[in-house]
């Protein structure tokens, strides 16, 4: 259960006023129908997964250095293996990587001992790959398993941006642990699957409902970032390569970022960037896990 | 990652955009419902295609000088023959999607061949042409397919998503077929396409804005022209044809980004011109990764 200090007031760096954290989703071809082998067997899924480290990935890179703005791409340690200079190209242009499971797990269905496995199978590969641990974490699929932010402390990591419960950064904090887990929620709505993700055979949405519209899409979003900045709070996006990365669609992401990036009183920072300022912080600024 | 190199189009365009129509009138129905052969209605929707629909298409063809290329089941080619002949006197480019609409990945490899090589001579009886070029329509892409189209004279294909440029598919034999990559946006069928039996979409949800899918098409159309990439349009005779769509086409196909500086080929000129003029695929292509590591020869 988690409660929240919902009154305690919030300061972010120097003028900032509210933040930002651009997050993506570098899922590539993993996912839940493709676990283990299969991912080999889909030629239709592979291809349109690899759409997003192949195209979508150095696209998003390009607007997000035209705009001067800082990103966290959370990245399975598979996709790091697999297209390795896709992340070394995310480290290069100053952004942050961080974990995403090995191949996209659904860390609910996993067992202790299998998250155990994943978690310090996906840290060995940040650690040859970039010669450190990974920071941050998203839970891939859905829900994490209760006993999942104990493992991530035990697996080096200091934050997760999963959980939905509020719109600024909160404490899980753990019996017994000597440290918390920060989480910097990210919210459904801030995610690009819900409004762009499409396929068939099988249907995704499964009842085939049309792409939105870009420019109400947009729309949304922009609501959210004055709806956010409003109350002082962090938005963090949960945006996917192979869905955002599309030429139309990045160039209506620029139409959303560009005003936004002007703004001097909103603070663009990585998840390593808010980790850091929060936990550098007189006042613990939230909530407390307990079960 | 892929190296930031822009495409240089013949004759100084910015853009490609290869205008494709699946015309399939009720083999698309035949092929997904067992009792397709009696629901006249639904039949029906489809019938509009040929009877509206083409006609349609070719004048605002004609109209915006635009060559397109139409895929067909091959039945199509002995049950519509005039307006494949038609068609193919208005200087578009016939290409085939089966025989009878069928899906590929559920059928044994000898007998997608069988399907293949049918499609074709049906439409070489009626155009004089055999076809170059192929689009699978349903199922996923069967191991070894690109290596059968090349068997049988087949140059290119329009079938996958996942690229915003052609690209090279090993087809075995140090064959390559050429893939003219498509997407979800570009599509008339996926944005309008409306039908209760068989349900499409597969829930039934709502019939998209017409001016929000205007809009989604032009922001991949403007971003593929600063891009300098190849775009790929989907539009479906009975979806696009009638009089209130209709006009959503021409207005796409008039006005901007496609107006000026836009190469249109037909989907044999425009694999044909890749083939010549540009390098193979990164390593790092998704295509690559694959038949890397399940040590393929053919897709």
């Amino acid at each position: 259960m988690i409660v929240a200090d919902a009154d305690r007031p919030f300061a972010w760096p120097g003028a900032a006023r509210s933040a930002v954290l651009l997050g993506f989703d570098l899922d590539g071809p993993t996912g839940a129908r493709l676990q283990g082998e299969a991912i080999w067997r889909s030629t239709r899924s592979f291809l349109e997964g690899g759409y997003g480290p192949f195209r979508g990935l150095p696209r998003l890179l390009r607007l997000l250095d035209d705009l001067g703005l800082p990103a966290t791409f959370f990245v399975p340690a598979w996709i790091v293996e697999t297209w390795p200079d896709a992340g070394a190209s995310i480290l290069e242009h100053g952004h942050e990587i961080a974990g995403h499971g090995y191949r996209h797990e659904n860390f609910f269905d996993l067992t202790v001992d299998q998250q155990h496995e994943v978690l310090g199978r996906s840290q060995e590969v940040f650690r040859r790959h970039f010669g450190r641990a990974a920071r941050g974490f998203r839970t891939p699929s859905g829900d994490w398993h209760p006993q999942t932010p104990r493992l991530l402390l035990e697996h080096d990591y200091h934050y997760s941006s999963s959980l939905r419960s509020d719109h600024r950064p909160y404490f899980h904090r753990l019996a017994d642990a000597d440290h918390d887990l920060l989480e910097i929620p990210a919210r459904v709505d801030l995610d690009d699957y819900a409004y762009f993700a499409y396929a068939t055979q099988p249907p995704y949405p499964p009842a085939g409902d049309r792409i939105a519209s870009y420019p109400a899409v947009m729309d949304n979003w922009r609501r959210e970032f004055e709806g956010h900045h409003r109350v002082g709070g962090c938005l963090a996006t949960v945006w996917h390569p192979k869905v955002s990365g599309t030429p139309g669609r990045a160039l209506a992401l620029r139409g959303l970022l560009d005003p936004i990036s002007e703004q001097r009183d909103v603070w663009f920072a990585t998840g390593a960037d808010i980790d850091g300022w929060v936990r550098s912080q007189p006042l613990e600024p939230t909530s407390v896990v307990s079960r | 990652m892929t190296p930031d190199r822009q495409v240089r189009w013949p004759d100084g365009s910015d853009h490609a955009v290869l205008v494709t129509v699946n015309y399939e009138d009720v083999e698309y129905l035949l092929a997904q419902d067992p009792d397709g052969t009696r629901r006249h209605k639904s039949q029906s929707v489809f019938q509009y295609g040929s009877v509206r629909g083409v006609p349609a298409l070719l004048a605002a063809f004609a109209g915006a000088d635009v060559a397109a290329t139409w895929f067909v089941p091959g039945r199509l080619a002995e049950t519509r023959a005039p307006q494949i002949r038609d068609i193919h006197a208005a200087g578009h480019e016939i290409a085939i999607s089966g025989y009878a609409y069928e899906q590929l990945d559920e059928i044994p490899d000898a007998a997608q061949t069988e399907v293949l090589r049918r499609a074709r001579d049906a439409v070489a009886d009626v155009t004089g042409t055999p076809p170059a070029g192929f689009r699978l329509q349903r199922g996923d892409w069967p191991v070894g397919l690109s290596a059968r189209l090349a068997d049988l004279g087949f140059a290119w294909s329009s079938s996958l998503i996942g690229e915003d440029l052609p690209y090279l598919l090993p087809a075995g034999e140090s064959r390559q077929l050429v893939e003219l990559p498509r997407n979800y946006t570009c599509s008339d069928r996926l944005a309008f396409f409306w039908n209760f039996s068989p349900p499409f979409p597969p829930g039934q949800s709502r019939i998209g804005s017409y001016a929000g899918a205007l809009e989604n098409w032009r922001f991949e159309l403007a971003a593929g022209r600063v891009e300098r990439l190849c775009t790929v349009l989907e539009l479906h005779p009975e979806v696009i044809g009638t009089p209130g769509r209709r006009g959503l086409l021409d207005e796409l196909l008039t006005g901007e980004p496609l107006a000026a500086r836009t190469w249109t080929p037909t989907g044999s000129a425009l694999a044909h011109w890749w083939r010549r003029h540009q390098p193979n695929n990164a390593p790092s292509h998704p295509v690559e990764v694959l038949v890397a590591s399940t040590h393929r020869t053919a897709l």
